[in-house]
Order: C-alpha cells, then sequence, then structure tokens
C-alpha cells in the first residue's frame, strides 16, 4: 500500500451483485486477519507527513520485514487529530499511542513492542497534569472528552484500501437503505435525526432532501461540497483523505433517496491529496458494483466524478460551486429560487458537506434513539430545534494542543479551548476565539461558557461556522484581525455585486487607518454603517457575513479600536505603525540576544554592553522583542 | 396573481419580476443594471425594496429585478431602510465613479453629496450592460469580465483581440456612463471582412451582403437612419426584444 | 495579436510564443498534439473547462495563448469566457513562472503564528513581491489562504512539497537547497 503515490491504488477486487455478497465480503476480510494480528496505524495526514511520517511508515516496513513479523501489518492512516504531537502511531488491537515518533524510534518499538509487548516509555504521551505517561489513545485526556463518531475511524482505515472500511461495517448502512428501505423512509429518518448542515449553514438536512425529491427537473444531482475555504480548518481534508469511503457511502444514500444518478465531489485546488485518495477509493467502490451501474444488485445506478476548484473561496457558495462546475466563473446568484429546484444545469441539486455526508451512514446504523440523545435541544417536532450529533472542530492557533477534536453539539467553549486544548500555554492569557472563519466572529473570555451548536453563539454575533476555531492571546490585536479578515474577503470577492465589491474596499480602507496610525473620529460609527449595507445587500452570503469579523470585534474590544484611534496605540504590540522598539538600558545585560535575532541588522553592542536599536533601520518585526529574556526592549 | 405593493392591492401577471410589476402600476424603483431587452442581473442592488412572503413574520430586503412575484406577497419600496441603505449604495458608487455625470446625477436625485472614503475615478460601473447585449443581443462576445473583486473590469480577450467585434455600437449604445466607446480608426478595420467593407447590419444579421459605400461614416447614411427611426433605438436592441435573433456574422 | 482562426495561423504564433518566452519552438502541431490529447481526456466537453485550463497548465506552467485559442475554437467557447475563467480563478498564470513555486499559506492560524514575518522574510531574501517571480526565473512567490495543516503553522509549500513550523529567520536557509 503505497502511501505517497501519485497513481490510483489497484486492487483485486469482485462485483459484489447481492446484499449477501457484501456480508461474505466482510466476512471473508476479517477471516483473512491473523488472530494474533497487529495492526500498526501511522498517520500519514499532511500534518503528520511533516513531521517524517512517511519515514516512520517505510521504516517500520523495513523493520517488520527484516525481523520477519508475518502478523504484523503497518498501515499509513489519514488523520488521528492530535496535530500537536505528531507523528503520531497507534498499535492495535491494545490501542497503544506513541507520541511524537521518530525514524530512529522505528526499531526499538519493533523490537519492545510489536516483539515483545512492552512499552517505549518516552514516547508515550505524557499528561501535563499529572506528570504521569498514558499508554492507551482512548485514556489521552485529549481524546477523553470527545466522540469521535466520524473521526475515530480514522486510525483503523487505510484510506487507499476499500477492504478496512468494509471490515467496519462499511457500506452496510447502505445496504440496509437499498434492500429495506424506500426512499421517502429515508428522508424521514434523516429529518427526525435532526442532522443540520455542516458546513456552516446549519439548514436541515432532511428537509432540503425532501424538497429536492419532490422537485421538478429532468436530472437530479448530489453534490459534495469539499471546498473548505475557511482559513484556519482541515476537517473535510481529514474526512477526505483519512476516510473517504465515508463520504461515498453517504451520497450514494442520499442520491437513491432523492432519485439521483449523477453527483460530483467539487475539491478545492489546495487539497491534491484529498483528489488523490477520492479517485482511488471511487475506482475502488466501482470495482466492487458499489458504485456505478446496479449497485448491489439492486437496479438503482450512481456514479460520481470529481471537479477541482480554481483557487477562489467563494466557491464554497452554493451558487457559485454549481457555476464553477458548468464550466463558468464561479460568480454566485441570487438564491429567490433555490438550489434544490433549480441548482445544477437548473435541475433539483443537493448540496451537502463533506461531515455531513460523512454522518449519514452512521445514523442510519445507528438509530434515531442512539443518535438524538447525541447534542442540544428537541428535534421530534422541529428539526430547527436543536442541533444533534457531533461536530469537528479545528482547534488551532494560540493553543496548546493544536489539530482535530470532535464532540458532541452543546459542550462549551471553555471544555474545549482548556480541557481538551490545553488552554493557550506558553505563559500567556487566552484572550478570544474566533469560530466560523471569515463569516463568524470574535467572542471574549466572558462568553467562554457559551454552548457550542448551531444556535447559541449566533445570538453572540459569531457563529459556528464549519469548525473552525482560532484561539487568540494577548499577543493578537483585534483590530488587525478584523482588517485581516476583511482583506482577505476583499480578494476573494467575486467583484460582481456593488455593496462586496466597494464595501469591502472601504471597510479596508479604514481599518488600514486605523492600523497605521490614522484612524478619526467617527471611524467606528462609519464602519458600522458600511458593515449594515454590505450584510443587508449584497448578492450572496461572502458579502452578507462579511462584516461579522469587524462588528464583533468592536462590540467585544471596542477599547482596542479607541487605543488605536485616539492614542495611536497597539496594546497587542502588532500594528506596526504605532510600535516604536527601544532598548531599556537598565534592564540590558548585554546577552547579545537580540542582536542575533535581529534580521536586519539594526542593533549595535557588544557582548556585555549595553545594546541599542537603530530607529531608522528597524522594521519593527518584533524579533528583538521576543527574544530577550530581561525585559529590557519596549515598544 | 394578487399582491400587495406599498400598502395597495395590485394584480399582475404570473412570473413577473417585483420590478415590472412595480412600474406596470406606475412605482419608480432605481434599477441601473437593468434593461428591457436583457436578462436581469442583480449587479448594482439600487432596486432593492422590502418584501414579506403570505404567512411569514419576516421582512426581506431583495433586488426587485430578480424576486418574482407570489400570491400574496407584501411589497414596500421606499422605507427608511431602503432609503438609507440606497443612499449607502450611492455613495460607494460615488466613491467608484464620481468622475462620471451620470453617477453625479444619480447622487444628486438621492441626495448624496459625498463619499467617506477615497475615489477611484473609474467611470466604469461594471454594470455589465455592455457585456451582456455583445453576449445575449449581438451574439459576438468580443467581450467580457475578467478578474475578480476590485480588480474586475470589462475587457476584450488578453486585454488586446478585438477580433470577434463586429463594431455594431450596442455595447457605446447602452452604457449609462459612456466608459466604453469604439475608437473610429478601428472601427473601420474591424468591420472590413477579408477585403470586403461590409455594412454594419450585415454584420448584425439585418442584411444580407450590403457593402458600405461610405467609408464607414454611418451619420451620413440613409440606411443607418431608417434602421435607428424604426426602432426607436439602437436597431439591435429592438430586434431583441421581438425575440430570436440570427447570431452577428464573423 | 492578429485573427488566428486556422491551424496554421495558431502554430505561426505558437512559434512566436515559444521564441518570446525563450522555449525551444518544437516543429509542427506536436505542441498542439498535447492540447487535443487534453481536450480528449476530457471528452471535449465545454464544462469541463476548469479541468482541461489545469491540465495544459501542469505541463507548461502557465496558459499559453495560442493554446487557448485552440480551446477557444475546439470547444465553441468563446475566448472572452476563457479569458474570465484564467483570471477569475487564481490557481491559472498567464504569464510563465518560476521553476520552484513557492506558496506561503495566510490562513488564520498561521497569521496568529506569524506567518507576516515569515512573507517578509521571503521578500527580502529573494527581493521580489508576492506573486512575483524573481530575475533567474528560480521562484515565484504566492501566498495561498489556507493549505488546512493548521496544527504545523505557519507552513508553505514549494513545488507542492511542503514545509511546516516556519520561522523568518531560517526560512531564508531553508530555500537555499531549490536551485
Amino acid at each position: 500500500m503505497s502511501c505517497d503515490g501519485r497513481e490510483v491504488i489497484t486492487l483485486k477486487l469482485k462485483k459484489l451483485r447481492s446484499f449477501k455478497s457484501l456480508d461474505r465480503f466482510a466476512k471473508e476480510i476479517l477471516a483473512s486477519r491473523p488472530a494474533d494480528g497487529i495492526r500498526v496505524a501511522v498517520c500519514t495526514d499532511t500534518g503528520c507527513r511533516a513531521c517524517d511520517s512517511v519515514k516512520v511508515y517505510e521504516a517500520f516496513n523495513r523493520e517488520i520485514a527484516k525481523e520477519r513479523l508475518t502478523n504484523v501489518e503497518i498501515k499509513a492512516t489519514g488523520c488521528h487529530g492530535f496535530c500537536e504531537k505528531g507523528a503520531l502511531v497507534v498499535i492495535h488491537p491494545r490501542e497503544i499511542l506513541y507520541t511524537q515518533v521518530k525514524p530512529g524510534d522505528v526499531p526499538e518499538i519493533v523490537a519492545k513492542t510489536l516483539k515483545k509487548g512492552q512499552l517505549v516509555e518516552r514516547l508515550l504521551f505524557l499528561d501535563p497534569e499529572t506528570g504521569a505517561r498514558i499508554e492507551l489513545e482512548g485514556e489521552v485526556p485529549y481524546y477523553t472528552r470527545q466522540m469521535r463518531l466520524i473521526l475515530g475511524d480514522n486510525t483503523r482505515i487505510d484510506p487507499t484500501d476499500i477492504r478496512d472500511y468494509v471490515a467496519l461495517d462499511g457500506y452496510q448502512a447502505l445496504r440496509r437503505a437499498l434492500e429495506r428501505e424506500r426512499p421517502g423512509e429515508i428522508i424521514r429518518t434523516i429529518t427526525r435525526s435532526g442532522l443540520r448542515g455542516r458546513g456552516g449553514g446549519g439548514f436541515p438536512t432532511g428537509i432540503k432532501w425532501e424538497t429536492a425529491r419532490k422537485a421538478r427537473g429532468a436530472r437530479r444531482f448530489v453534490i459534495c461540497n469539499a471546498d473548505e475555504g475557511d482559513p484556519g480548518a482541515f476537517m473535510d481534508r481529514s474526512i477526505c483523505e483519512g476516510n473517504p469511503h465515508s463520504v461515498l457511502e453517504g451520497m450514494i444514500i442520499g442520491a437513491y433517496a432523492v432519485g439521483a444518478h449523477e453527483g460530483f465531489i467539487y475539491v478545492r485546488n489546495e487539497y491534491p491529496l484529498a483528489v488523490q485518495a477520492l479517485t482511488t477509493a471511487l475506482a475502488q467502490a466501482r470495482q466492487c458494483a458499489l458504485l456505478g451501474d446496479n449497485i448491489l444488485g439492486s437496479g438503482f445506478s450512481f456514479d460520481i466524478s470529481i471537479s477541482r476548484g480554481g483557487g477562489a473561496f467563494v466557491c464554497g457558495e452554493s451558487t457559485a460551486l454549481m457555476a464553477s462546475l458548468e464550466g463558468r466563473p464561479g460568480e454566485p446568484r441570487a438564491k429567490y429560487i433555490h438550489t434544490v429546484e433549480k441548482g445544477l444545469w437548473e435541475q433539483p441539486t443537493v448540496l451537502n458537506n463533506v461531515e455531513t455526508w460523512a454522518n449519514v451512514p452512521k445514523i442510519l446504523l445507528g438509530g434515531l434513539d442512539w443518535y438524538t440523545k447525541i447534542g442540544t435541544g428537541d428535534v421530534r417536532t422541529n428539526p430547527w430545534g436543536g442541533s444533534k450529533g457531533t461536530k469537528i472542530f479545528s482547534l488551532v492557533g494560540k493553543v496548546r494542543n493544536t489539530g482535530l477534536v470532535e464532540v458532541p453539539m452543546g459542550m462549551t467553549l471553555r471544555e474545549i479551548i482548556f480541557d481538551i486544548g490545553g488552554g493557550v500555554g506558553k505563559g500567556k492569557k487566552f484572550k478570544a476565539v474566533q469560530t466560523g472563519g471569515p463569516s463568524g466572529g470574535v467572542l471574549p473570555e466572558s462568553l467562554l461558557d457559551l454552548p457550542v451548536d448551531f444556535d447559541a453563539l449566533t445570538e453572540a454575533g459569531s457563529m459556528m461556522g464549519s469548525g473552525g476555531m482560532i484561539i487568540m492571546d494577548e499577543d493578537t490585536c483585534m483590530v488587525d484581525v478584523a482588517r485581516y479578515f476583511i482583506d482577505f474577503l476583499k480578494d476573494e470577492s467575486c467583484g460582481k455585486c456593488l455593496p462586496c465589491r466597494e464595501g469591502l474596499r472601504a471597510l479596508l480602507e479604514i481599518l488600514n487607518r486605523i492600523t497605521e496610525g490614522e484612524g478619526r473620529k467617527g471611524d467606528i460609527r462609519l464602519l458600522e454603517e458600511i458593515s449594515e449595507g454590505i450584510a443587508a445587500t449584497s448578492l450572496c452570503a461572502l458579502g452578507g457575513s462579511a462584516p461579522n469579523p469587524v462588528l464583533t470585534t468592536i462590540r467585544y474590544f471596542r477599547d482596542e479600536y479607541m487605543a488605536h484611534i485616539r492614542d495611536k496605540r497597539c496594546p497587542a504590540g502588532v500594528c506596526k505603525a504605532l510600535l516604536h522598539y527601544a532598548v531599556i538600558p537598565e534592564n540590558c545585560t548585554g546577552c547579545h540576544a537580540c542582536f542575533k535575532a535581529c534580521p536586519v541588522s539594526c542593533i549595535t553592542g557588544r557582548a556585555k554592553e549595553i545594546h541599542r536599536i537603530d530607529a531608522a533601520k528597524c522594521i519593527t518585526c518584533g524579533a528583538c522583542y521576543d527574544a530577550c529574556a530581561f525585559g529590557a526592549i519596549a515598544r | 396573481m394578487k399582491f400587495v405593493l406599498n400598502g395597495r392591492a395590485r394584480t399582475t401577471t404570473r412570473g413577473a419580476t417585483v420590478l415590472d410589476a412595480a412600474r406596470a402600476a406606475g412605482v419608480d424603483i432605481p434599477a441601473v443594471c437593468a434593461h428591457d431587452a436583457l436578462q436581469p442581473y442583480g449587479a448594482c442592488r439600487l432596486c432593492i425594496v422590502e418584501v414579506r412572503e403570505k404567512g411569514k413574520k419576516r421582512w426581506r430586503v431583495v433586488t426587485s429585478c430578480l424576486y418574482p412575484v407570489t400570491a400574496g406577497l407584501e411589497v414596500e419600496t421606499d422605507t427608511e431602510r431602503i432609503r438609507r441603505l440606497r443612499r449607502l449604495l450611492i455613495e460607494l458608487l460615488l466613491a467608484r465613479s464620481g468622475c462620471a455625470p451620470y453617477v453625479r446625477e444619480l447622487a444628486r436625485r438621492y441626495g448624496v453629496t459625498k463619499a467617506r472614503f477615497s475615489r477611484l475615478d473609474d467611470d466604469c460601473i461594471l454594470c455589465g450592460l455592455c457585456v451582456r447585449v455583445c453576449t445575449e443581443v449581438v451574439g459576438a462576445n468580443a467581450i467580457g469580465f475578467a478578474e475578480r473583486g476590485i480588480g474586475r473590469k470589462v475587457d476584450s480577450p488578453f486585454g488586446i483581440d478585438h477580433s470577434r467585434c463586429v463594431a455594431c455600437g450596442a455595447c457605446t449604445y447602452v452604457c449609462p456612463t459612456g466608459a466604453i466607446q469604439m475608437e473610429h480608426i478601428r472601427t473601420g478595420e474591424l468591420r472590413a471582412v477579408g477585403g470586403e467593407h461590409l455594412c454594419r447590419y450585415t454584420l448584425m444579421g439585418f442584411l444580407s451582403d450590403a457593402v458600405c459605400a461610405l467609408n464607414y461614416e454611418c451619420h451620413r447614411c440613409e440606411i443607418d437612419q431608417k434602421f435607428r427611426a424604426e426602432a426607436g433605438t439602437h436597431p439591435i436592441l429592438a430586434r431583441a426584444r421581438k425575440g430570436p435573433r440570427k447570431k452577428a456574422r464573423r | 495579436m492578429n485573427r488566428v482562426d486556422t491551424i496554421h495561423a495558431l502554430e505561426t504564433a505558437l512559434a512566436a510564443e515559444r521564441e518570446r518566452t525563450g522555449a525551444k519552438p518544437l516543429k509542427g502541431t506536436a505542441e498542439l498534439r498535447t492540447v487535443r490529447q487534453i481536450l480528449a481526456k476530457h471528452g471535449g466537453k465545454a464544462s469541463q473547462i476548469i479541468a482541461i485550463l489545469q491540465d495544459l497548465q501542469a505541463v507548461y506552467h502557465y496558459l499559453p495563448e495560442p493554446e487557448l485559442r485552440f480551446i477557444s475554437l475546439k470547444l465553441e467557447v468563446p475566448l472572452t469566457r476563457l479569458y474570465a475563467i484564467a483570471t477569475f480563478y487564481k490557481a491559472f498564470r498567464l504569464v510563465p513562472r518560476g521553476r520552484h513555486e513557492i506558496s506561503l499559506c495566510m490562513g488564520t492560524a498561521c497569521h496568529v503564528r506569524g506567518a507576516m514575518r515569515v512573507k517578509d522574510a521571503i521578500e527580502r531574501e529573494l527581493k521580489i513581491r508576492v506573486g512575483g517571480t524573481t530575475n533567474d526565473m528560480r521562484f515565484s512567490f504566492e501566498t495561498v489562504r489556507c493549505l488546512g495543516c493548521c496544527g504545523q503553522a505557519p507552513v508553505m509549500t514549494v513545488d507542492e512539497e511542503l514545509v511546516s513550523r516556519l520561522d523568518h529567520l531560517t526560512v531564508g536557509k531553508a530555500l537555499e537547497r531549490y536551485k
């Protein structure tokens, strides 16, 4: 099994032309595994790859061949979620977790753990609270509070081998749907489960499917939105690369439910590995007749093709995505007539996010009673009445444990950020959490006890969005954050409508002035006024939600704006034009650290002498400030 | 179909947009990028109104040029909120294209005196009328949009390729600000095909094989005057209103 | 450029284009064969235009004008639409790029962990701005909004290979190995 290859992986697979043949296939796979079998899961997702996990994988293969361990199988898997501690290795069936594994560690792991069942202590996770080493993956604090319904399977699956998925009840939900249920029943189940769109919109999936099924059109389409444009979010990428079949199975069930025979997965251009993983999965599913003509002998035919984006955030918006699929520039259109009625090629179209599709097989297999117990609210009479199931978040930024986190809806921000994420670290203080990407907003410390679901964060001015959760500390300037997001949106705006195109330019201009020390009285009110205009009159949700970062930073960090505007000061020390670095002579020990850190050599001074910064050459990068251990640099 | 416009009960035909229905009822709504020979576009946003669907609680701000009238729909065209939003839109337009008299007049009419941010002074307001007329009506596809965001502009391919233009002048005719013009010297080149000096009405598909005898000085030409007088507008736009057209020759 | 609606005129234009960019001109229809193959691979469908252009760019590292004209003729898609697509989507380039493409992630997590400093460092080191190409055609420098590796921020890719946990002091050295 290659984990790097640019080619599609081919296996010898038989077409399954009956429901029972799927069961037999699963039995065969399980029977083929030795009773004393050990499976080593090496995470080869992009994050761990950057920690040489591919070399770890190759080292394992070499070692077990050398030692002739025939009962050991090495698997290259997708993301395990604990990205901070990569490269990650999990050893099944004991579920031992080894963190920060280097290629050089592999011979020891093979000799001690795989051959003798002993632990390599130094590679076990060290709990910062207790100082103890933890053996089992399931007992590591990062994971214990999570509920990894969707991501959990990643450590058991080689995404280039459909057999791993089948061995975990893969395609059983599809089998049940095709064998025993009518489309209407499936839709009712999904509606009653309370499943809502995980891409950020939170629209009840069952209602979307029902509307599409009833809509009139010669062709019907289902689309998977894998555009994942929110900076800081990589949940969908990890599902596509780690467990692509979960998405395919969901789409096939959905297609059956709404009567579609053609499907598309639209993957953003910046995710070539996801495209590859999905392409391999599609090919293998077709080989097994789980996709294509006459699926499992049921008479239902459906196939999927993959489309790559061209580098446009706006193509995450449904109508822009469809324009792109049709071979046009990604310009959105008004949604007065919904895409479920007239979507791709003016036909009824169901578009759902990657994570939404991945939830579908789990719901059908696990049942309504089980699924509706997870999450918040009551969806028995109203699918909008709660947020059911789990949500995957990408917990990143100034947080100790960065990575992917999957929790039941309703867990509070505090629990996610501090109990799972381990808080801010490096002696810094939490300042804000940004959720929902460029359409969302920031929330301050006072709101950390809000539960995270579709509705609670919206009232506070932000939104859960697709799951990006970016932690910011005292060194983050909130005005700069607003400026950053507006700058991003201005580049990504399609430019068709006046308010978004010109309004974002105006907002950026004002925010630039403020961060450059030229803020004026009345600027905040002007920002709010332009924001109202853009939000109310833009053609699509990019413009419609663009002001959120600005409005929430003003709402919760107004004094920071005032410091910039009135006092020409940046309290967080970020806005270069408002900074002035100088050495504090009384504190300077002449340790020379600042001199070494300075990229433009604007600091003079010899060892043990008081150093001096030449303000004319200084580019206010702040490297000296960070390097000084004696508090001798002022800004 | 019955609906309510500014508090009064009205009727309109099925499939009509709010803009069409309002204008038919004598209510004026500004709409810069709309044109009765072209499909509605929804770029300028100036035609915004507030609507509330029958049985719903919330009012929404929508563009009337694209919003279909439904039975029992309530429409308000001149609320305080609409006026405020419209003024902001015009202020944004003024900052972009304050150099164009058309825009300054629009600003004056709606009480917008100045823009509180820097000016671009681009006389193209990106209404898209020129591109849409060239694509939908003339069928030449000689110009289109390029780039995106604030860099969006009307352009010919690679910025220099005029080969598809039939020099019909429809784009110049519909442009509200005069941002798009035809260069007189190029006009002759563009209309000359393979050594023949074809009449532009041949290129637009109105006449077969007519040859120009006046060196493209259309203002002196009787044929041109006749077509214009009959149409009351640019001839190709008049024909568009009537129905399907032959594609332009090139 | 003059009207090039014949294959002969296209080939002449191709030769001129190759000379302009310094690539060796090939004989006859050899190069159009590449674009023909790409079109055939996608079934000659106009809706596949973005995938077609991506494949074209994968071969030439930019979108050459003669090939675009050929595609316009063959697919019966107006050249204005191709030009709109080529300039709307940031993945496409109409001018040749450097041998090594640097894509620095400016996503939120990377931004918060100092991506701006790394950007300044690269600009200083290579003496170009974002979007530019070094004089010796060694590097082209772009920023992208999120490579999805937020756990390793700040990150960049060089020729689609990930380089993570960047630092404004060491990024210059990291680039040395790309010749």
